[in-house]
């Protein structure tokens, strides 16, 4: 445990190396500033994915994990979310968010931190890093009737049981058309 | 009886078996049953569940979602099993249908049945005659009813659930019921039953190598969805289950044992087999009998390596057709968004499948088909697809469970007739770390599979239909099932075959060649149960040789 | 007014032991009875007493007919057939025979039974019960002929004459008698938990000749690579804070979600007797045991089902490669790839319980590992009417993957350290001891034991000689 807590520490000096202090106090909202304290740059990323992710309880240790793993496997990227984090502190929501951060340009830099933290791999060039598997978020989308893969939900025979009541709209019925789309390899059964 | 070894690494044995898969594993394990010494050499390395286990959660997601399942198995370097992530480029693929050919096997202690979906179908009766029946393909120089109770054993012996209800079973004849009835249908299932069946397509429920309650201290089936990567829990038939069983009776299985030669003496008999260990030593196993079982790619590709002064043209190929005749089932997908919430995912990966067009007066004009309703998660791929709408937020949450709960993803199973040209040789220019001669395969496809595609879309347009589907797709290329047979035909004529009906080798009277390779029509089921069986049937051969010798 | 206290007081205790006879204690044996009704008794009394756990062998044995191989530390000792075939079972027993057998360990012939047979807890049997018992299985049980192997023990114990030392000291010479000052619920429980489940001979510790140690009844030992917990009334060491509705639940299903599950010998007790019981006994033994005289180990601070919380370690093990299968696996790769699939990345175990929580489980916060080490060793199989429980085991025979002694040590020193009580530690030496079924460990302690065993024996053997000559000679 303390070995980890040291690693942790490390981590977010690297990540305050990113976002000048200055910068940041410029963007503070009311709410930081009413809570009397400057949110660090964890902080800031961990409001940033709390909008983008539309889950307001986003795991802080995985924050600090995949922040880092985004500037080691895509420093370019890392530095477009450095550049989006002050534009997060001052958004109320995510469609806002967005709109400001296709005006800066910082769109595909907002989906990066999004697909991050949805599939718990990022980066999808030659080298990606995997920071979760069952804390991904896409899992938590339906956790309520499927576990991720590899997990129980129950015991034998637990998935007879009628499944949850859908709490989404159906998609929208189209005329049936054979698509074209280039088989997978390997896809065995 | 336990195997002799000698100080320089040799072994002698009374019956050597080259492979450690589901055939090698079930033969081994009988003939030690018989007070007989059974030494099996495996060119792979031992596996630890847990760790594949965590290499699977440790993988990334593009490949999770690209169904990598070959990635996680660690490998010996000196037994390479296809890769694409990226290529490895083991196997050189050529012909118009060369890139449906795309195999993933494992080559380990256990064999590829560390990652499958565990269906064990039967062969239709008819599926043993296609040729006096359709005027297509081959005949079997056995019968279904020859076959039967070797079916019954391998169910036996993999702890198969099965429906016991004669409406939902397919084939219907059987002579003894399943050891378990059938696994126990999630919601998806029995709607798309619902949906589908009052049409013909007939969904049934697929016979499975799991259970929901205990079996022979065999831990239940608890549903966690990861069959085909791996079974965390070894609920799942594995053949490392048999592998254990069978040194338990006092099998000898050497892992990292790559055999490379096959010695025969002038009659032809197999004398012995070479192999090379892991640090490259060669050393000899000397026996009474010889059973090759590395699956349809890789036991010809050793009958062809192995080629000696009296068998200039392959061990056991005095026929010309070892390698040839390469079959899989050539699949293809379908995907759509139900008008309902389905929720596939619940449950094993595979529990349901559309066989009504599996046989019938057509099959003389093209090929059958299955298809089966995959119940692997969609969470993977619905992400995907929501990331790309750039949705964020709540909006994405939303998108997710949404095409998560309504995704369907069918898999069709097309049945690909022998032919000659198919086949597998040697490469002239690549060679694996041993220096030996990597697999080059060649792979057409005729009209039979193609009138068939068009047949199959034509239902599965039909299909989406009843479902109100939206975003409905029919992928246009084929891709492989990993269902490799052919390529050492049965047949009663040893002209144009490799084997008799008892997996043995015309050419040499001690030496048989059980699995996939025999297979002489490819029907559109999973073949596993098949080479099974036929495992079984070559070992009651090899024991009776033995009792003779 | 004129009182005869002594008739009086006696009178009442007559009474009042008639009417405990009557409501609860051994079964009533009126002669209105029918002999089915009796042999209907005498099958309930067989579940009870859980003769089937030994003398039905395991995976497709035929009832009662004996050759279920009991483990001891100096070899095997075979059940004997109890059906009524009279070439290879008891079928021409008298009914003097069989209580002796059952109640003094002779057989027919008068040779000693080891006392792996519970006859010191069936010596309380009342002689209602031990006749419906000698009409079940005389008259019910489907007849075997087939002979079980014979126990052969080494010298020197296959003398079972020397048992007769070990019975003068050990053997109880009364029946059960019902305490007038209790109820005659308690005073039932009192006799299905001591004359019938005899759940002494496990759960009470022994001496060095191998006896219960009476003082110290049901203060828990270990038992063949198992520990038979403390089941005493103390609310730390024992099972005092449970309720009599929780105990009723964990006896007759052997399961009680967030606090303990069967295994070992007590899923097999569960599966062949408890859960059968009918709800008044199960009521009464509930009862009995709640009220057994506390016993307190003091190295315990708090009862071994509260320990523990669920922990989040997923982060430790994302991205990097696992150590599971390598040279050096560490615990948490161990506990990831092994165990959390069924008992889930939190130790939480799934919401239907059918995979219990690690925490808040006494296998994993009691003051011994053994039951953790044996569950992960051997696995759990509990079939119950609500459902066939099984946990696989991790052996040399595992379905899932064969764990080395390293592996197993590691594994349960982080599940203790995680889940349960950290101040418990395993080595490896630990679980070669538990997967040799606890002989390793078991013959260094009962060494002692057994050479003063073989001493009697000896002593015995030396005194029946001496008495032969002294006969010759005079």
């Amino acid at each position: 445990m303390a070995h980890r807590d040291s690693v942790i520490r490390l981590q977010r000096r690297a990540v305050l190396a990113l976002v000048p202090a200055a910068a940041l106090c410029s963007w503070l909202p009311k709410a930081a500033l009413a809570a009397d304290a400057l949110p660090t740059p964890t902080d800031a990323f961990l409001l940033l994915s709390k909008l983008l992710t539309g889950f307001p309880d986003v795991n802080p240790e995985l924050a600090i994990r995949l922040r880092d793993a985004l500037v080691n496997v895509d420093s370019a990227t890392s530095q477009a979310v450095g550049r989006l984090i002050p534009i997060g502190l001052h958004a109320p929501d995510d469609s806002t968010l967005m709109t400001s951060a296709r005006d800066a340009g910082l769109a595909e830099a907002a989906f990066a931190v999004v697909a991050a933290w949805y599939t718990g791999t990022v980066g999808s060039g030659a080298r990606p890093a995997v920071v979760a598997y069952a804390d991904a978020l896409m899992y938590r989308t339906v956790a309520d009737g499927l576990a991720p893969p590899t997990y129980a939900l129950g015991g034998p025979a637990w998935w007879v049981a009628a499944p949850p009541p859908a709490a989404v709209s159906p998609p929208k019925a189209e005329q049936v058309q054979p698509g074209a789309r280039p088989a997978r390899r390997g896809n065995p059964s | 009886m336990n195997v002799r070894r000698f100080n320089n690494g040799d072994a002698d044995a009374d019956l050597v078996v080259v492979g450690s898969g589901v055939v090698g594993a079930l033969i081994a394990e009988q003939i030690a049953g018989a007070e007989r010494s059974v030494l099996v050499l495996e060119a792979g390395p031992r596996l630890d569940r847990a760790q594949v286990v965590e290499n699977w959660r440790n993988l990334n997601f593009q490949q999770r979602v690209s169904s990598d399942y070959q990635s996680l198995y660690p490998q010996s370097p000196l037994a390479t099993a296809p890769l694409e992530f990226p290529p490895n480029g083991y196997v050189l693929l050529t012909g118009k249908d060369g890139e449906s050919f795309h195999q993933g096997y494992i080559r380990a202690v256990g064999g590829t049945t560390w990652h499958w979906a565990a269906s064990c179908w039967r062969h239709l009766p008819v599926d043993f005659q296609m040729r006096a029946k359709y005027g297509v393909g081959r005949d079997w120089p056995i019968s279904y009813s020859d076959l039967e109770p070797y079916y019954c054993r391998a169910e036996e012996a993999m702890g198969v659930s099965g429906p016991n209800d004669p409406a939902l079973q397919s084939p219907v004849e059987r002579s003894r019921p399943y050891p378990n009835d059938m696994i126990p249908w999630a919601h998806g299932d029995t709607r798309v039953a619902d949906i589908v069946n009052p049409h013909g397509y007939r969904s049934v429920p697929i016979p499975q190598g799991r259970a929901v309650r205990p079996w022979k201290s065999r831990p239940a089936c608890c549903g966690n969805n990861n069959c085909q990567p791996i079974c965390p829990i070894g609920a799942m038939y594995n053949a490392i289950h048999t592998v254990q069983a069978a040194e338990a009776k006092g099998v000898t299985v050497l892992a990292e044992s790559v055999v490379y030669a096959i010695d025969t003496d002038m009659n032809n008999r197999v004398t012995a087999v070479r192999w090379y260990d892991r640090n490259r030593q060669s050393h000899r196993a000397t026996g009474r009998a010889f059973v090759i079982a590395c699956n349809a790619l890789e036991t010809p590709r050793l009958l062809l390596i192995a080629a000696n002064a009296q068998n200039p043209g392959g061990i056991a190929n005095r026929s010309d057709q070892v390698g040839r005749n390469l079959m899989d089932h050539s699949g293809f997908h379908c995907t759509f968004l139900a008008g309902e919430p389905l929720w596939l995912g619940r449950g094993p990966a595979q529990s349901s499948c559309l066989v009504g067009a599996r046989d019938g007066a057509f099959r003389s004009e093209y090929s059958a088909n299955k298809m089966i309703l995959n119940n692997i998660s969609r969470v993977g791929p619905a992400t995907q697809q929501a990331l790309k709408l750039g949705l964020t937020g709540a909006a994405l949450r939303e998108e997710i469970r949404r095409r998560t709960i309504h995704g369907v993803d069918l898999s069709i199973s097309l049945e690909p007739l022998p032919a000659p040209q198919n086949r597998l040789t040697l490469s002239k220019t690549r060679h694996d770390a041993l220096g030996l001669p990597c697999p080059d395969i060649n792979y057409e496809l005729d009209d039979y599979v193609h009138r068939g595609y068009d047949a199959a879309a034509q239902q599965l347009r039909h299909i989406g239909n009843l479902f109100n589907a939206a975003e409905f797709e029919v992928t246009t290329s084929l891709n492989a099932n990993n269902h490799m047979m052919g390529s050492t035909i049965m047949g009663s004529d040893p002209k144009d075959s490799v084997v008799d009906g008892n997996c043995r080798a015309h050419d040499h009277p001690n030496l048989w060649l059980p699995g996939g390779g025999p297979m002489p029509s490819a029907s559109v089921v999973n073949s596993t149960l098949t080479m099974a069986a036929l495992g079984l049937k070559c070992a009651d051969s090899v024991q009776r040789a033995l009792e003779h010798a | 007014m004129d009182v005869h206290l002594g008739s009086v007081r006696g009178g009442w205790l007559v009474a009042s032991a008639l009417s405990c006879v009557a409501a609860a204690g051994p079964s009533v044996a009126h002669a209105e009875v029918s002999a089915s009704e009796v042999a209907e008794q005498g099958r309930y009394l067989a579940i009870a007493g859980d003769c089937g756990g030994c003398h039905t062998r395991p995976g497709g044995g035929q009832a009662f007919a004996g050759g279920y191989a009991i483990e001891s530390p100096v070899g095997a000792i075979y059940s004997t057939n109890i059906t009524s075939s009279s070439i290879a079972g008891i079928g021409a027993y008298t009914e003097a025979q069989f209580s002796r057998a059952l109640r003094e360990g002779i057989r027919r012939d008068g040779t000693h039974l080891y006392p792996a047979m519970p006859y010191t807890a069936y010596a309380k049997l009342s002689d209602a019960d031990i006749r419906a018992l000698y009409v079940y299985f005389t008259k019910s049980v489907h007849p075997v002929d087939a002979q079980p192997p014979v126990t052969r023990l080494p010298f020197p114990f296959n003398l079972r004459t020397s048992m007769w030392i070990w019975n003068t000291l050990f053997l109880p010479t009364a029946r059960f008698t019902p305490d007038p000052h209790r109820s005659a619920e308690w005073n039932r429980g009192a006799y299905l938990a001591e004359a019938l489940e005899h759940c002494g001979a496990c759960h009470t510790p022994r001496n060095a000749l191998m006896a219960e140690q009476l003082r110290r009844e049901f203060a828990g030992t270990r038992v063949g690579g198992w520990y038979a917990p403390n089941i005493t009334s103390d609310p730390v060491s024992g099972i005092g804070a449970w309720t009599r509705d929780e105990l009723v639940q964990y006896l007759k299903t052997g399961a009680l979600h967030g606090k303990a599950q069967a295994a070992g010998g007590m899923a097999e007790a569960v599966g062949n007797s408890l859960q059968y019981l009918t709800s008044q006994d199960l009521d009464a033994l509930a009862t009995y045991l709640l009220s057994v005289a506390p016993i307190r180990d003091q190295s315990e601070s708090r009862a071994r089902d509260t320990w523990g919380a669920p922990v989040e370690y997923e982060a430790e093990l994302r991205g990097r490669a696992t150590t599971a299968g390598s040279e050096q696996p560490e615990g948490n790769a161990l506990y990831s790839g092994n165990c959390a699939s069924c008992h889930q990345p939190t130790g939480a175990g799934t919401a239907d319980h059918s995979y219990p929580a690690l925490f808040h489980n006494t296998a994993t916060g009691a003051r011994h590992a053994d039951n953790l080490v044996a569950a992960i060793l051997f696995g759990v199989d509990r079939d119950v009417s609500d459902g066939h429980a099984l946990m696989p085991r991790f052996d040399a025979t595992s379905y899932v993957q064969p764990l080395n002694d390293a592996e197993v040590a590691s594994l349960a020193n982080y599940v203790l350290h995680e889940f349960g009580n950290p101040a418990v530690h395993v080595t490896i030496e630990d679980v070669a001891g538990t997967r040799s079924r606890g002989f390793a460990k078991g013959l260094v302690l009962g060494t002692r034991g057994l050479l003063i065993f073989a001493a009697l024996a000896i002593v015995t053997l030396g005194v029946w000689i001496l008495s032969r000559r002294r006969r010759a000679h005079s």
